[in-house]
Protein backbone atom coordinates (compact mmCIF):
# COMPACT_ATOMS: atom_id res chain seq x y z
CA UNK A 1 0.00 0.00 0.00
CA UNK A 2 1.12 3.57 -0.77
CA UNK A 3 2.84 5.14 2.31
CA UNK A 4 1.08 8.43 1.55
CA UNK A 5 -2.31 6.71 1.94
CA UNK A 6 -1.18 5.14 5.23
CA UNK A 7 0.14 8.45 6.57
CA UNK A 8 -2.89 10.50 5.54
CA UNK A 9 -5.25 7.84 6.94
CA UNK A 10 -3.36 7.91 10.25
CA UNK A 11 -3.55 11.72 10.41
CA UNK A 12 -7.28 11.72 9.59
CA UNK A 13 -8.15 9.10 12.22
CA UNK A 14 -5.93 10.77 14.84
CA UNK A 15 -7.56 14.16 14.24
CA UNK A 16 -11.09 12.71 14.19
CA UNK A 17 -10.44 10.86 17.45
CA UNK A 18 -9.06 13.99 19.15
CA UNK A 19 -11.91 16.24 18.01
CA UNK A 20 -14.68 13.61 18.30
CA UNK A 21 -14.95 13.68 22.11
CA UNK A 22 -14.90 17.51 22.09
CA UNK A 23 -17.91 17.82 19.79
CA UNK A 24 -19.71 14.70 20.99
CA UNK A 25 -19.37 12.38 17.98
CA UNK A 26 -17.45 9.12 17.56
CA UNK A 27 -15.50 10.26 14.52
CA UNK A 28 -17.05 8.05 11.83
CA UNK A 29 -18.71 11.08 10.24
CA UNK A 30 -15.28 12.55 9.58
CA UNK A 31 -13.27 9.36 8.95
CA UNK A 32 -15.51 7.79 6.25
CA UNK A 33 -15.91 10.91 4.01
CA UNK A 34 -12.21 11.87 4.23
CA UNK A 35 -11.01 8.32 3.51
CA UNK A 36 -13.33 7.94 0.52
CA UNK A 37 -13.48 11.46 -0.97
CA UNK A 38 -9.95 12.75 -0.28
CA UNK A 39 -7.77 9.64 0.10
CA UNK A 40 -9.63 7.47 -2.42
CA UNK A 41 -10.17 4.34 -0.32
CA UNK A 42 -13.20 2.26 -1.47
CA UNK A 43 -16.35 2.94 0.57
CA UNK A 44 -16.69 -0.54 2.14
CA UNK A 45 -13.04 -0.53 3.23
CA UNK A 46 -13.42 2.98 4.66
CA UNK A 47 -16.48 1.84 6.66
CA UNK A 48 -14.55 -1.13 8.09
CA UNK A 49 -11.54 1.05 9.03
CA UNK A 50 -13.85 3.62 10.59
CA UNK A 51 -15.57 0.93 12.69
CA UNK A 52 -12.32 -0.57 14.00
CA UNK A 53 -10.98 2.92 14.80
CA UNK A 54 -14.17 3.79 16.66
CA UNK A 55 -13.98 0.47 18.57
CA UNK A 56 -10.45 1.35 19.69
CA UNK A 57 -11.20 4.95 20.70
CA UNK A 58 -14.47 4.17 22.52
CA UNK A 59 -12.91 1.27 24.45
CA UNK A 60 -10.30 3.73 25.77
CA UNK A 61 -12.90 6.42 26.50
CA UNK A 62 -15.33 4.01 28.18
CA UNK A 63 -12.60 2.88 30.63
CA UNK A 64 -12.24 6.53 31.70
CA UNK A 65 -16.00 7.07 31.97
CA UNK A 66 -16.32 3.88 34.00
CA UNK A 67 -13.70 5.12 36.47
CA UNK A 68 -15.97 8.11 37.04
CA UNK A 69 -18.88 5.73 37.70
CA UNK A 70 -20.95 7.36 34.95
CA UNK A 71 -21.93 4.32 32.85
CA UNK A 72 -25.42 2.87 33.35
CA UNK A 73 -24.54 -0.74 32.49
CA UNK A 74 -28.05 -2.11 32.91
CA UNK A 75 -29.71 0.32 30.47
CA UNK A 76 -26.73 0.22 28.09
CA UNK A 77 -26.51 -3.57 28.01
CA UNK A 78 -30.25 -4.08 27.55
CA UNK A 79 -30.29 -1.60 24.64
CA UNK A 80 -27.12 -3.12 23.23
CA UNK A 81 -28.82 -6.48 22.61
CA UNK A 82 -30.97 -4.69 20.00
CA UNK A 83 -28.19 -2.43 18.74
CA UNK A 84 -25.82 -5.35 18.11
CA UNK A 85 -28.57 -7.21 16.20
CA UNK A 86 -29.13 -4.09 14.08
CA UNK A 87 -25.39 -3.55 13.53
CA UNK A 88 -24.87 -7.13 12.31
CA UNK A 89 -27.78 -6.76 9.90
CA UNK A 90 -26.58 -3.33 8.79
CA UNK A 91 -23.05 -4.58 8.09
CA UNK A 92 -24.31 -7.52 6.02
CA UNK A 93 -26.73 -5.23 4.17
CA UNK A 94 -23.92 -2.75 3.49
CA UNK A 95 -21.82 -5.43 1.78
CA UNK A 96 -24.76 -6.16 -0.54
CA UNK A 97 -25.15 -2.52 -1.58
CA UNK A 98 -23.28 -0.80 -4.38
CA UNK A 99 -20.81 1.91 -3.45
CA UNK A 100 -22.86 4.67 -5.13
CA UNK A 101 -26.01 3.87 -3.13
CA UNK A 102 -24.01 3.68 0.09
CA UNK A 103 -22.41 7.08 -0.58
CA UNK A 104 -25.82 8.65 -1.24
CA UNK A 105 -27.31 7.19 1.96
CA UNK A 106 -24.25 8.34 3.94
CA UNK A 107 -24.51 11.83 2.42
CA UNK A 108 -28.19 12.15 3.35
CA UNK A 109 -27.48 10.98 6.91
CA UNK A 110 -24.56 13.42 7.11
CA UNK A 111 -26.91 16.34 6.34
CA UNK A 112 -28.95 15.43 9.44
CA UNK A 113 -25.82 15.27 11.64
CA UNK A 114 -24.45 18.53 10.19
CA UNK A 115 -27.79 20.24 10.89
CA UNK A 116 -27.75 19.01 14.51
CA UNK A 117 -24.17 20.23 14.97
CA UNK A 118 -24.75 23.68 13.47
CA UNK A 119 -28.01 24.12 15.39
CA UNK A 120 -26.35 23.13 18.69
CA UNK A 121 -28.03 21.47 21.67
CA UNK A 122 -31.68 22.33 22.03
CA UNK A 123 -32.78 23.42 25.48
CA UNK A 124 -36.43 22.84 24.69
CA UNK A 125 -36.08 19.07 24.33
CA UNK A 126 -38.35 17.41 26.86
CA UNK A 127 -36.97 14.61 29.01
CA UNK A 128 -39.23 11.60 29.47
CA UNK A 129 -40.51 11.90 33.05
CA UNK A 130 -42.57 8.71 33.31
CA UNK A 131 -41.36 5.11 33.20
CA UNK A 132 -38.94 4.46 30.29
CA UNK A 133 -40.59 3.97 26.91
CA UNK A 134 -39.04 0.54 26.34
CA UNK A 135 -40.57 -0.32 22.97
CA UNK A 136 -39.60 2.97 21.34
CA UNK A 137 -36.18 2.85 23.02
CA UNK A 138 -35.34 -0.65 21.86
CA UNK A 139 -36.67 -0.05 18.35
CA UNK A 140 -34.60 3.13 18.15
CA UNK A 141 -31.54 1.19 19.37
CA UNK A 142 -32.09 -1.38 16.63
CA UNK A 143 -32.22 1.40 14.00
CA UNK A 144 -29.09 3.03 15.47
CA UNK A 145 -27.34 -0.34 15.15
CA UNK A 146 -28.37 -0.67 11.50
CA UNK A 147 -26.99 2.83 10.80
CA UNK A 148 -23.75 1.95 12.58
CA UNK A 149 -23.12 -1.31 10.70
CA UNK A 150 -24.31 0.11 7.38
CA UNK A 151 -22.38 3.40 7.38
CA UNK A 152 -19.40 2.80 9.69
CA UNK A 153 -20.46 5.28 12.35
CA UNK A 154 -20.72 4.91 16.12
CA UNK A 155 -24.37 5.93 16.11
CA UNK A 156 -24.04 8.16 19.18
CA UNK A 157 -26.14 10.88 17.51
CA UNK A 158 -29.05 8.44 17.46
CA UNK A 159 -28.40 6.75 20.81
CA UNK A 160 -28.05 9.96 22.82
CA UNK A 161 -31.63 11.21 22.22
CA UNK A 162 -32.95 7.72 23.04
CA UNK A 163 -31.04 7.55 26.33
CA UNK A 164 -31.96 11.09 27.37
CA UNK A 165 -35.49 11.49 26.01
CA UNK A 166 -36.87 7.95 26.30
CA UNK A 167 -34.90 6.46 29.21
CA UNK A 168 -34.57 9.74 31.15
CA UNK A 169 -30.82 9.46 31.80
CA UNK A 170 -28.91 12.64 32.74
CA UNK A 171 -26.82 13.94 29.82
CA UNK A 172 -23.43 13.02 31.37
CA UNK A 173 -24.58 9.47 32.13
CA UNK A 174 -26.12 9.21 28.65
CA UNK A 175 -22.82 10.24 27.00
CA UNK A 176 -20.84 7.68 29.04
CA UNK A 177 -23.41 4.92 28.43
CA UNK A 178 -23.51 5.74 24.72
CA UNK A 179 -19.69 5.43 24.50
CA UNK A 180 -19.83 2.04 26.29
CA UNK A 181 -22.51 0.88 23.83
CA UNK A 182 -20.60 2.13 20.77
CA UNK A 183 -17.49 0.13 21.78
CA UNK A 184 -19.54 -3.09 21.61
CA UNK A 185 -21.57 -2.15 18.51
CA UNK A 186 -18.56 -1.18 16.41
CA UNK A 187 -16.45 -4.17 17.51
CA UNK A 188 -19.23 -6.60 16.60
CA UNK A 189 -20.00 -4.89 13.26
CA UNK A 190 -16.32 -4.82 12.24
CA UNK A 191 -16.18 -8.59 12.65
CA UNK A 192 -18.60 -8.94 9.72
CA UNK A 193 -16.31 -6.87 7.50
CA UNK A 194 -13.24 -8.74 8.77
CA UNK A 195 -14.73 -12.19 8.15
CA UNK A 196 -15.78 -11.09 4.64
CA UNK A 197 -12.15 -9.94 4.07
CA UNK A 198 -13.11 -6.33 3.41
CA UNK A 199 -10.95 -4.97 6.24
CA UNK A 200 -7.43 -3.99 5.15
CA UNK A 201 -5.16 -5.31 7.96
CA UNK A 202 -2.44 -2.65 7.56
CA UNK A 203 -4.93 0.22 7.64
CA UNK A 204 -6.76 -1.51 10.51
CA UNK A 205 -3.56 -1.46 12.62
CA UNK A 206 -3.02 2.22 11.74
CA UNK A 207 -6.66 2.95 12.63
CA UNK A 208 -6.48 1.16 15.98
CA UNK A 209 -3.25 2.92 16.94
CA UNK A 210 -4.19 6.43 15.78
CA UNK A 211 -7.67 6.23 17.33
CA UNK A 212 -6.33 4.90 20.65
CA UNK A 213 -3.79 7.74 20.90
CA UNK A 214 -6.32 10.31 19.64
CA UNK A 215 -8.94 9.26 22.19
CA UNK A 216 -6.42 9.65 25.03
CA UNK A 217 -5.51 13.18 23.89
CA UNK A 218 -9.11 14.13 23.04
CA UNK A 219 -10.65 13.01 26.33
CA UNK A 220 -7.91 14.84 28.26
CA UNK A 221 -8.61 18.20 26.61
CA UNK A 222 -12.35 17.77 25.91
CA UNK A 223 -13.36 19.23 29.27
CA UNK A 224 -11.05 22.25 29.00
CA UNK A 225 -12.39 23.89 25.85
CA UNK A 226 -15.67 25.42 24.70
CA UNK A 227 -16.79 23.24 21.79
CA UNK A 228 -19.46 25.59 20.32
CA UNK A 229 -17.35 27.11 17.53
CA UNK A 230 -15.68 23.79 16.81
CA UNK A 231 -19.11 22.13 16.46
CA UNK A 232 -20.26 24.78 13.96
CA UNK A 233 -17.05 24.56 11.91
CA UNK A 234 -17.32 20.78 11.78
CA UNK A 235 -21.03 21.02 11.04
CA UNK A 236 -20.26 23.15 7.96
CA UNK A 237 -17.45 20.77 6.97
CA UNK A 238 -19.82 17.80 7.22
CA UNK A 239 -22.42 19.66 5.15
CA UNK A 240 -19.80 20.12 2.42
CA UNK A 241 -18.83 16.44 2.65
CA UNK A 242 -22.47 15.40 2.43
CA UNK A 243 -22.97 17.34 -0.83
CA UNK A 244 -19.87 15.73 -2.39
CA UNK A 245 -20.87 12.28 -1.11
CA UNK A 246 -24.35 12.57 -2.65
CA UNK A 247 -22.91 13.94 -5.92
CA UNK A 248 -20.37 11.10 -6.12
CA UNK A 249 -23.04 8.57 -5.21
CA UNK A 250 -25.52 9.80 -7.82
CA UNK A 251 -23.12 10.72 -10.63
CA UNK A 252 -20.65 7.88 -9.99
CA UNK B 1 -17.94 3.76 41.79
CA UNK B 2 -19.38 0.26 42.31
CA UNK B 3 -17.93 -3.19 41.48
CA UNK B 4 -19.27 -3.12 37.89
CA UNK B 5 -17.50 0.15 37.16
CA UNK B 6 -14.30 -1.00 38.84
CA UNK B 7 -14.17 -4.31 36.93
CA UNK B 8 -15.12 -2.70 33.62
CA UNK B 9 -12.62 0.16 33.86
CA UNK B 10 -9.72 -2.17 34.71
CA UNK B 11 -10.57 -4.67 31.96
CA UNK B 12 -11.26 -2.01 29.31
CA UNK B 13 -8.00 -0.23 30.18
CA UNK B 14 -6.00 -3.49 29.92
CA UNK B 15 -7.73 -4.38 26.62
CA UNK B 16 -7.13 -0.93 25.10
CA UNK B 17 -3.45 -0.94 26.14
CA UNK B 18 -2.99 -4.44 24.71
CA UNK B 19 -4.64 -3.44 21.44
CA UNK B 20 -2.51 -0.29 21.24
CA UNK B 21 0.69 -2.28 21.80
CA UNK B 22 -0.24 -4.90 19.19
CA UNK B 23 -1.09 -2.17 16.70
CA UNK B 24 2.25 -0.43 17.39
CA UNK B 25 4.16 -3.69 16.87
CA UNK B 26 2.16 -4.36 13.69
CA UNK B 27 2.97 -0.91 12.29
CA UNK B 28 6.66 -1.17 13.28
CA UNK B 29 7.04 -4.57 11.58
CA UNK B 30 5.28 -3.19 8.53
CA UNK B 31 7.76 -0.29 8.37
CA UNK B 32 10.61 -2.82 8.52
CA UNK B 33 9.05 -4.62 5.56
CA UNK B 34 8.38 -7.71 7.64
CA UNK B 35 4.88 -8.96 6.90
CA UNK B 36 3.35 -9.05 10.38
CA UNK B 37 0.33 -11.18 9.48
CA UNK B 38 0.08 -12.91 12.86
CA UNK B 39 0.41 -9.60 14.79
CA UNK B 40 -2.30 -8.00 12.66
CA UNK B 41 -4.50 -11.03 13.09
CA UNK B 42 -3.95 -10.96 16.85
CA UNK B 43 -4.68 -7.21 17.03
CA UNK B 44 -7.93 -7.50 15.09
CA UNK B 45 -8.95 -10.59 17.08
CA UNK B 46 -8.26 -8.90 20.41
CA UNK B 47 -10.27 -5.79 19.51
CA UNK B 48 -13.16 -7.94 18.32
CA UNK B 49 -12.98 -10.19 21.36
CA UNK B 50 -12.46 -7.45 23.99
CA UNK B 51 -16.16 -6.58 24.47
CA UNK B 52 -16.99 -10.30 24.52
CA UNK B 53 -14.46 -10.98 27.33
CA UNK B 54 -15.47 -7.88 29.31
CA UNK B 55 -19.19 -8.66 29.04
CA UNK B 56 -18.56 -12.28 30.09
CA UNK B 57 -16.78 -11.01 33.21
CA UNK B 58 -19.63 -8.62 33.98
CA UNK B 59 -22.16 -11.45 33.54
CA UNK B 60 -20.12 -13.62 35.90
CA UNK B 61 -19.93 -10.77 38.40
CA UNK B 62 -23.72 -10.33 38.25
CA UNK B 63 -24.22 -14.05 38.81
CA UNK B 64 -21.91 -13.97 41.84
CA UNK B 65 -23.98 -11.02 43.12
CA UNK B 66 -27.09 -13.15 42.48
CA UNK B 67 -28.54 -10.55 40.04
CA UNK B 68 -29.58 -13.19 37.53
CA UNK B 69 -31.81 -10.87 35.48
CA UNK B 70 -28.94 -8.47 34.90
CA UNK B 71 -26.63 -11.39 34.10
CA UNK B 72 -29.14 -12.58 31.50
CA UNK B 73 -28.92 -9.23 29.67
CA UNK B 74 -25.14 -9.57 29.33
CA UNK B 75 -25.42 -13.25 28.33
CA UNK B 76 -27.92 -12.31 25.55
CA UNK B 77 -25.36 -9.98 23.96
CA UNK B 78 -22.62 -12.62 24.30
CA UNK B 79 -24.86 -15.15 22.49
CA UNK B 80 -25.49 -12.58 19.74
CA UNK B 81 -21.75 -12.04 19.35
CA UNK B 82 -21.12 -15.80 19.12
CA UNK B 83 -23.92 -16.14 16.56
CA UNK B 84 -22.21 -13.41 14.57
CA UNK B 85 -19.01 -15.45 14.39
CA UNK B 86 -20.84 -18.67 13.51
CA UNK B 87 -23.17 -17.26 10.83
Amino acid sequence: MNPLIELSSAATILLASIIGPMIGVGGGFVIVPVLTLLIGIPMHQAIAISLISIASSTLTASARYSRSGLIDFKTGASMEAFTVSGALLGARFSLMLEEGILKTVFGIFLIYVAYKMIKGQSRSEKIWKGSPNLFAGYFGSFLAGIASGLLGIGGGVLKMPILVLLFGLPTKVAIATSVFMISITSASAVMVYYLKEVLNPTLAMIGIFSAGIGARIGSAIALKIRPEYLRRIFGLMMLTFSIFMILEGVLG
Amino acid sequence: MNDDHRVYSVMAEIASMLILMLAAVGIALNLLDISPEYVRLLGITVISAAPFIILSTLALLKMLQRSFRDALIFITIIILLILNILL
